[in-house]
């Protein structure tokens, strides 16, 4: 880790990062000399130091030394970022699922490998583990197939019953309305197997004999 | 240096990925940032706590990863960006 003896390098990192930013953004040095040196932190370094403020020179050194290291960081950042996006896509790509947990500890182990981390010999082991990823993925994937084909079917069935019974309510409907069937049901001279005997052959004539 | 903050930046520069502990407990020694031993599922634990990191568990494997959450990752912008490679 890089340590900055001077005034501007004492301060919080979270400090020296919001200098940058301003420095970055072209502000004057007037402007970002009044804010850093109104801050506590700020003040308390003067007063460890013994100084009495940051000077435009301090500033004008911490623009060549301090700031060029933090652009540079800045850039490691955006390309650090570059990887990770790419390690998501490589796997995505691959059929891995990347909300899964196996694929986005694939990605980190393929991050590794793409920011040099890794020895270039586990790119090895890492494509078997990307071909197992794909392997178990694609497996999931046809159970939950399977599942959905199954769901469907129950609620195919479950639809079918329930226009059979609105059907069959239907047709109770209009055989009741008819006076022989009402005739036949008032009937106490029938018991009730004779009853659905002559109703059957009422309603359904000829095909009744193969019931 | 506090290595609560070295495991947050290095989970957060690179989320959402996922990392195990022993990856994390690597990377983050190797970064020269952190004196002496520390306990990286003590500090993770403590992170998570805060909402800042989580972990994540593959039911069916039973594998485990860490990553940084959302909120993680802008405690980390909003603190300077620390990069730990």
């Amino acid at each position: 880790m890089r340590v900055y003896k001077s005034k501007i390098g004492r301060l919080p990192h979270t400090i020296r990062h919001t200098l940058c930013q301003r420095l970055r953004d072209g502000q004057t040095q007037a402007e970002i000399l009044s804010w850093l040196n109104a801050l506590p932190e700020t003040q308390e370094m003067l007063r460890t130091t013994g100084a009495k403020a940051v000077t435009a020179v301090n500033l004008t050194d911490w623009t060549n030394t301090g700031f060029q290291d933090w652009c540079a960081d800045q850039e490691r950042t955006a390309h650090l970022e570059r990887l990770t996006e790419h390690s998501l896509a490589v796997l995505e790509r691959t059929g891995g699922d990347p909300s899964a947990v196996g694929a986005r500890l694939l990605a980190g182990r393929l991050l590794d490998v793409l920011e040099g981390a890794s020895e270039p010999e586990e790119l090895g082991d890492l494509v078997k583990a990307l071909v197992a990823l794909r392997s178990a993925e694609t497996a999931a994937r046809k159970t939950d197939l399977a599942a959905e084909a199954n769901a469907i079917k129950v609620r195919q069935l479950d639809l079918e019953e329930q226009k059979f019974r609105r059907q069959t309510c239907e047709l109770f409907q209009q055989w009741y309305d008819r006076d022989e069937v009402r005739a036949l049901l008032g009937n106490d001279a029938l018991d009730a197997s004779a009853k659905t005997d002559a109703l059957g052959q009422l309603l359904f004539g000829d095909l009744w004999k193969n019931c | 240096m506090n290595p609560d903050p070295v495991i947050l930046a290095f989970l957060a520069a690179r989320y959402p990925i996922l990392y195990t502990t022993e990856t994390i407990t690597t990377r983050v020694k190797r970064s020269g940032l952190c004196d002496g031993d520390f306990d990286t599922l003590a500090i993770l634990s403590r992170l998570a706590k805060r909402g800042l990191v989580s972990l994540e568990v593959d039911d069916l494997s039973g594998q485990e990863g860490w990553a940084a959450t959302a909120e993680g990752r802008k405690r980390w912008i909003l603190d300077g960006q620390l990069l730990i490679g």
